[in-house]
């Protein structure tokens, strides 16, 4: 029994993660239903279309942490047999940087090449700053590799072509990636 | 001479013997008289036995212990009411789940009338999950569902840990039968409620659309006294001298009104607005319970 215990209460020293996002793709989703989801077709409502920006991560590093568990930590386990966390995720990148681009033009104000983070509101709710500054280091608490899902509403209506494409660019501290969404159709 | 003398002695002899008969009748009375007495404190203390007797073993009715009892007690409580399309109505906290009757005192002035004071309060009320135990968000949607269910997909939450414990505080007259261990008392109560209002939050996704609205429904009082009337019915049985069993049947009717501020936020206009609604609903439920009542005379 006292060896169940110990073997349940044994605090193993906690386990320091480290992740950076190895990928990133974007997609248009079509956001008519509760949530957006990916589009089949090449046409989407013009007011339920959504920009869906996804980032996978790797796992690049495992240490152990440098601060073992104190011998409280142990004594309280002991108790109540619960040893906490015991993984800490950190990621190495910091995004830096989030800007989208109109590659057509959109309206008067917004020509091809254009930035139109303005008009994309976040999860719908509010809108990306201006200059697409995020400077936004990624946690994770999570000992499996995390993705990063954003959801970017588009809250204006075109003007002059129904066809839209935009350009992504996301700046990480090290890196920047460029990606394009495939043309669609806003009627 | 000698006639004269001998009538004088005969008279006197006459005189004597009446004298000796009257004096034996009055001892004879005396005896009758004391025999009387003698059977008077037989009875008496044949009488003082039997009060004793009766002393030791307690009266198996109700009817020597029915002037003052207090009564403790515990129940559950059903809401009568259906939502509608009130606001206040889907989010107004009901007296229902568990009830304690904290006291119930009762005094009989009459042989049949009496007045009673009791004190009930429901305190899981504020518990949660709210649409589990007392489903209060599903008709709280639902109501939501009927003002924008055309043009968004509604999803709500409410709650308020602030509004406190339902608690009834009434007095009124009882009318009490008794046959037997059995006592049946009907009685119509009159008080007031304390009920307790939630908060209602809503999202508002647009069907079509990315537009987005949170509503929310605040009220301006978390607590509100109401005035209210209960007919009801007790069911005692006397189990012991000083003890009976209860069982408990009330109705409660009471109105309330309050005041509710609806804020409205659209992340598209990136504009707020504000408004009141004033409403009122009549709550209704059923208390059934049972308790024990201490019969102090």
């Amino acid at each position: 029994m006292i060896g169940t215990v110990q073997a349940c209460c044994n605090c193993a020293d906690e386990i320091f993660y480290q992740f950076k996002v190895n990928k990133v793709e974007v997609s248009n989703l079509d956001n008519s239903g509760i949530v957006p989801v990916p589009t089949q077709g090449d046409t989407v409502n013009k007011k339920a279309y959504c920009l869906g920006i996804i980032m996978t991560t790797t796992k690049v590093a495992l240490q152990k942490n440098a601060v073992p568990n104190l011998f409280v930590q142990t004594a309280s386990a002991q108790v109540d047999c619960f040893c906490g966390g015991g993984f800490y995720g950190q990621m190495a990148d910091t995004l830096l940087s989030l800007r989208i681009y109109t590659v057509n033009d959109f309206d008067s104000t917004h020509r091809a090449g254009a930035e139109i983070n303005s008009y994309f509101f976040s999860d719908g709710r509010y809108p990306l700053a201006a200059n697409g500054l995020f400077n936004q280091p990624l946690y994770s608490y999570d000992f499996a590799s995390p993705s990063y899902v954003y959801n970017y509403m588009l809250m204006h209506e075109p003007q002059f072509s129904s066809l839209c494409q935009f350009k992504v660019e996301v700046d990480f501290s090290n890196r920047k990636y460029e990606l394009l969404t495939k043309p669609i159709n806003l009627l | 001479m000698k006639k004269y003398l001998c009538l004088i002695f005969v008279i006197c002899g006459l005189k004597a013997a009446a004298q000796q008969h009257s004096n034996e009748l009055e001892k004879l009375e005396i005896k009758k008289k004391k025999l009387e007495i003698k059977k008077l404190e037989l009875e008496i203390k044949e009488q003082k036995l039997s009060l004793r007797h009766e002393k030791n073993e307690w009266s198996k009715t109700y009817l020597d212990r029915s002037k003052f009892f207090l009564s403790f007690g515990m129940g559950g409580s059903i809401p009568l009411q259906h939502s509608t399309n009130s606001l206040i109505d889907n989010l107004v906290i009901n007296n229902q789940g568990f009830y304690i009757q904290f006291l119930s005192a009762t005094l009989f002035l009459h042989k049949n009338w009496g007045v009673e004071l009791s004190v009930k309060m429901n305190p899981g009320v504020t518990t949660y999950p709210y649409d589990t135990v007392y489903g209060y968000k599903t008709p709280f949607n639902n109501h939501l569902q009927a003002l924008y269910g055309d043009r968004y997909f509604v999803s709500s939450t409410e709650f308020n840990w602030q509004a406190g414990p339902n608690v009834t505080l009434m007095a009124g007259p009882v009318y009490k039968m008794i046959k037997g261990r059995f006592m049946f008392m009907p009685k119509l109560l009159f008080g007031m409620n304390t009920v307790g209002f939630n908060e209602g939050y809503a999202y508002l996704k647009e069907k079509n659309g990315n537009e987005i609205i949170d509503k929310s429904f605040i009220p301006v009082s978390s607590n509100k006294t109401s005035f209210a009337i209960s007919p009801g019915f007790s069911a005692s049985y006397r189990f012991s001298k000083k003890w009976a069993a209860n069982i408990d049947v009330n109705y409660y009717r009471s109105a309330v009104s309050n005041t509710y501020t609806e804020l409205t936020r659209s992340y598209k206009t990136q504009t707020s607005s504000t408004s009141t609604i004033s409403e009122s609903v009549v709550n209704q439920w059923v208390n059934i319970g049972a308790g024990i009542s201490l019969l102090i005379k």
